[in-house]
């Protein structure tokens, strides 16, 4: 049964062929009619594919359009612009300098002409330059814009002279560097004079202008080293302050409040006990205060302690620099933590009368000038410790610093208080609020990076700027968007496929109609050869199939037509218009699985056409198709 | 010619009782056979004036057209009995397919393939093998064996209605009917036509029920004439009963 069922299948296949081809003319005209459908249809679409979308992507996707900008310049550290790669919207945060950091003098190499130009980092991945015809640059390489590349006179695998400028103890001093064009960006990334390198290479420019070294280059300069922050003060004298005095220590002081304060408040703020003799004052600094560590403080510097210092002056007085106690962890040679302390600056009252002297003294030698502080520490007395290869472990925050410290011979003599050299806990002070680090080769602390004053943002869909610019808003950094534009180009987006839309539904519903006629009247007339198979024996279901398959034929073949039309038009709009394009656009273009369902519905219209036609002919009795003479 | 009943075991069409009402145009037409038996092997005429009916029964024999009301409607082919009113469209395509062959007035070939092909068809239709050389034997005998490769449109009438024959018969069904086989030639090719089909039929033990309205074909050929009695029961109602011809 199953074999006759085949046979049949491939007996209905050739019959349909068979009547094509003795009618091939007509054949060809019904192809050539759904061909003359078609192919303006498949144009229409390959049109709206390609010169609309194209513009729509050029609109819609321009990184210009999806770059979100911090208006004001702030320190993003590095930490936080990473955290803002991992949100999904986000396709590239790349993190900025200073605006004055990144201008720089460029010439052609072997040219005299120099040029001052704004330079911007970028990373791997940047969507402005790739976006616009251009690679990202490499170590030792730079992308220009069009306008950059204009005023220089470069071209691609050209090389610069770039010179960053910068005066350092009234000295004008010139870091230079080379740095091969790898390629210019379109005139829609910016229409600016603008040389694009890695972030490391405008770090190394920023470091500089700091007045700092920056060995890869060999430019000479400083070591970038950490300087102590104060949370506060304390006055002591053997005779009493007056108010005045008192309050002229705080005016352009960076002090906030000066008051007295006794010897317990004293003892249990800053750990030093003072003879009954001492008047004692306290200044404290915005935001500080008896364990007010972090937040929005205000710590003062040693300038400002120079300035109180002056006011003092002719007062019998000593000014004691304070820092609100820091945790940190004492750990051994074999990196085990040994004890927690709590550690306290311990000044020196040397110039201070004995009466009015606080204890203990400090058994370390000041800090010389342009030398970091004693690294030493005089532990609380509970803390069992002693020998060589001790350091200190502090958390800032994410961040950790450790250090090697030498214990005094003298313990502290106040259990939970561990005393350490004030210039030394200033250090660490500042190092809650920018990163520094110890550089054992200099044995110094070093600023590190603070981070970074601006970002430059691309979102991965025009549709997420306005989500994250809520976000920074309600993080308290406003930001430049494209919002507005965005809008705009949405709008005419929405129209523009609107149209198509309405353009197409008109085509296809034409076309489809125009196809179901062309069948049903193609099956219509063969209605005496249908009845006479139906009255030999060709089952129903057989005989259904026979227009179906003529009906898929002359559709597919119409198809086929319509796309060597299609094909041949195709080629020659991006021929006309290839001057317009960039490489990979085309005015008009299909991709395959639009053409694959485009197929896919003709030869379903077509199916459908044919089967309700040749079932609208099955029901005629055979006796009146035959003898319908 | 045989005269009476057949025996039970050869009669190919049993009609009892059965009736066709059509409607056409505003007047009503009723076809009435009250009693009709075909043997195996018989060649019955069915003769009469245009719009007696004699088309309505062939399609009823050729399984095309259902009875209005019927008290026994039956095929009896391979020797197994069917009971029409029973069968489904399914059913009736298979028998047709296997079982009968049909001319019809104008040949009823398909433009589109050889006559050859044509003829072959059938043969193809019911997974025969072999049927090629058959097809061949069976234009030869009807003398265009040599029209086997063009299509129906270069044939004269004459050979087209031969080729018809051929198809008819190419599958060796043991009923063909014949629906004016020869109303589109001339007299002398009907009467060569006439003979060659009822050589045929006779030599391969086919049962032929031929529609003719020309008496005079017929009246010598074939083993039995039926004809209609036409009555009119009202002004546009007509009423046409099967009988034997005197």
């Amino acid at each position: 049964m199953a074999a006759r069922e085949n046979t049949g299948r491939a007996l209905v296949l050739r019959l349909s062929l068979a009547d094509l081809w003795h009618e091939w003319i007509l054949s060809l005209c019904l192809m050539l009619a759904v061909a003359a459908i078609l192919a303006p249809l498949l144009l229409l679409f390959g049109l709206k594919h390609g010169t609309i979308e194209t513009l729509r992507y050029r609109l819609i996707q321009n990184p210009v359009n999806r770059e979100i900008r911090p208006t004001i310049s702030r320190s993003y550290s590095r930490g936080w612009i990473e955290a803002l790669n991992q949100r999904p919207e986000v396709e590239l945060a790349i993190p900025n300098t200073r605006q004055l950091s990144a201008s720089v003098l460029v010439r052609l190499k072997g040219g005299k002409q120099e040029t001052r130009m704004e330079i911007v980092p970028t990373a791997p991945g940047d969507p402005l330059l790739l976006q616009n015809q251009a690679p990202v640059p490499g170590e030792g390489q730079c992308v220009l814009s069009q306008e950059a590349m204009r005023k220089l006179g470069a071209k691609a695998g050209d090389t610069l002279v770039v010179t960053t400028a910068r005066r350092r103890q009234g000295v004008y001093e010139k870091g230079v560097m080379e740095l091969k064009v790898a390629g210019v960006a379109d005139p829609r990334a910016t229409t600016q004079g603008r040389l694009f390198v890695l972030l490391p290479i405008l770090e190394a420019m920023e470091s500089y202008k700091d007045g700092e070294a920056v060995p890869r280059y060999g430019w000479p300069g400083s070591l970038p080293q950490a300087y102590p922050l104060y949370d506060g003060a304390v006055v002591a004298g053997p005779q009493p302050l007056d108010n005045t005095q008192l309050l002229s220590l705080r005016i352009n002081t960076g002090f906030y409040r000066s008051q007295a304060m006794d010897r317990d408040q004293l003892l249990k703020t800053s750990g030093l006990s003072f003879p009954e003799k001492a008047h004692t004052y306290f200044l404290s600094t915005l935001g500080s205060g008896a364990g007010a560590s972090a937040g929005r403080s205000s710590p003062v510097d040693e300038k400002n302690l120079d300035a109180v210092r002056a006011k003092l002056r002719g007062a019998e007085a000593s000014l004691l620099p304070w820092v609100a106690p820091q945790k940190a962890e004492l750990i051994g040679p074999d990196g085990k933590a040994l004890a927690q302390v709590e550690l306290y600056a311990l000044p020196g009252g040397g110039d201070l009368p004995a009466e009015a002297r606080p204890t203990p003294a400090p058994p370390w030698p000041a800090a010389a000038k342009g030398q970091g502080p004693p690294l030493m520490l005089m532990a609380a007395p509970e803390v069992k410790a002693a020998g060589e290869g001790l350091s200190l472990r502090l958390k800032m925050g994410e961040r950790e610093l450790v250090f090697p410290v030498s214990l005094t011979a003298e313990p502290s003599p106040r259990a939970g208080v561990s005393f350490i050299p004030p210039e030394l806990a200033g250090v660490l002070r500042l190092g809650q609020t920018r990163p520094v680090r110890y550089d054992p080769e200099h044995k110094q602390f070093l600023l590190h990076r603070r981070g970074y004053a601006a970002f430059r943002l691309y979102t991965r869909s025009i549709d997420q700027v306005a989500g994250l610019k809520e976000y920074f808003e309600s993080q308290g950094i406003d930001v430049h968007t494209k919002a507005a534009e965005i809008l705009q180009v949405k709008e005419l987006d929405r129209y523009l496929s609107l149209i198509f839309w309405l353009i197409a539904a008109v085509g296809i519903a034409g076309g489809a109609a125009s196809l179901v006629a062309s069948l049903y009247a193609s099956v219509e007339r063969k209605k005496r050869d249908l009845a006479v198979l139906r009255l030999i024996g060709l089952p129903r279901s057989s005989l259904l199939r026979l227009p179906v398959y003529q009906g898929v034929f002359l559709a597919g073949g119409g198809f086929l037509a319509a796309l060597g039309f299609f094909g041949a038009l195709a080629q020659t709009i991006n021929t006309l218009f290839a001057a317009h394009l960039h490489p990979g656009e085309s005015f008009c273009r299909l991709p395959w699985q639009e053409l694959a369902a485009a197929l896919a519905a003709t030869l379903a219209v077509a199916a459908l056409a044919a089967v309700l036609a040749a079932w609208r002919v099955s029901r005629i009795e055979p006796a009146e198709a035959l003898r319908d003479e | 010619m045989e005269q009476g009943e057949p025996a039970d075991g050869q009669v190919v069409y049993r009609l009892r009782e059965v009736l066709k009402n059509r409607a056409k145009g505003g007047s009503a037409f009723e076809l009435c056979v009250p009693s009709l038996d075909i043997g195996r092997g018989e060649f019955v005429a069915i003769v009469g004036a245009s719009g007696c009916g004699k088309s309505t029964l062939l399609d009823m024999l050729g399984l095309v057209l259902s009875p209005s009301q019927c008290g026994e409607f039956s095929l009896r082919v391979a020797g197994q009995k069917h009971s029409l009113m029973d069968l489904g469209e399914a059913s009736l395509a298979r028998l047709r397919r296997a079982h009968l062959g049909y001319v019809l007035q104008t040949g009823g070939l398909l433009p589109f393939l050889t006559v050859g092909n044509n003829v072959h068809l059938p043969c193809r239709l019911n997974a025969q093998r072999g049927g090629q050389l058959q097809v061949k034997t069976l234009l030869e005998r009807l003398k265009i064996g040599d029209q086997a490769h063009k299509k129906p449109q270069f044939l004269s009438g004459g050979q087209r209605q031969r080729a018809a024959i051929a198809r008819a018969l190419a599958h060796h069904p043991p009923v063909v009917l014949a629906d004016e086989p020869t109303a589109a030639v001339d007299k002398f090719t009907a009467l060569e036509i006439r003979d060659q089909f009822k050589e045929l039929t006779a030599n391969l033990g086919i049962t032929l029920v031929m529609v003719t309205h020309d008496e005079a074909l017929v009246s010598q050929a074939a083993d039995r004439i039926l004809t209609f009695q036409v009555e009119p029961l009202g002004p546009n109602h007509t009423r046409s009963t099967l009988r034997e011809a005197s």
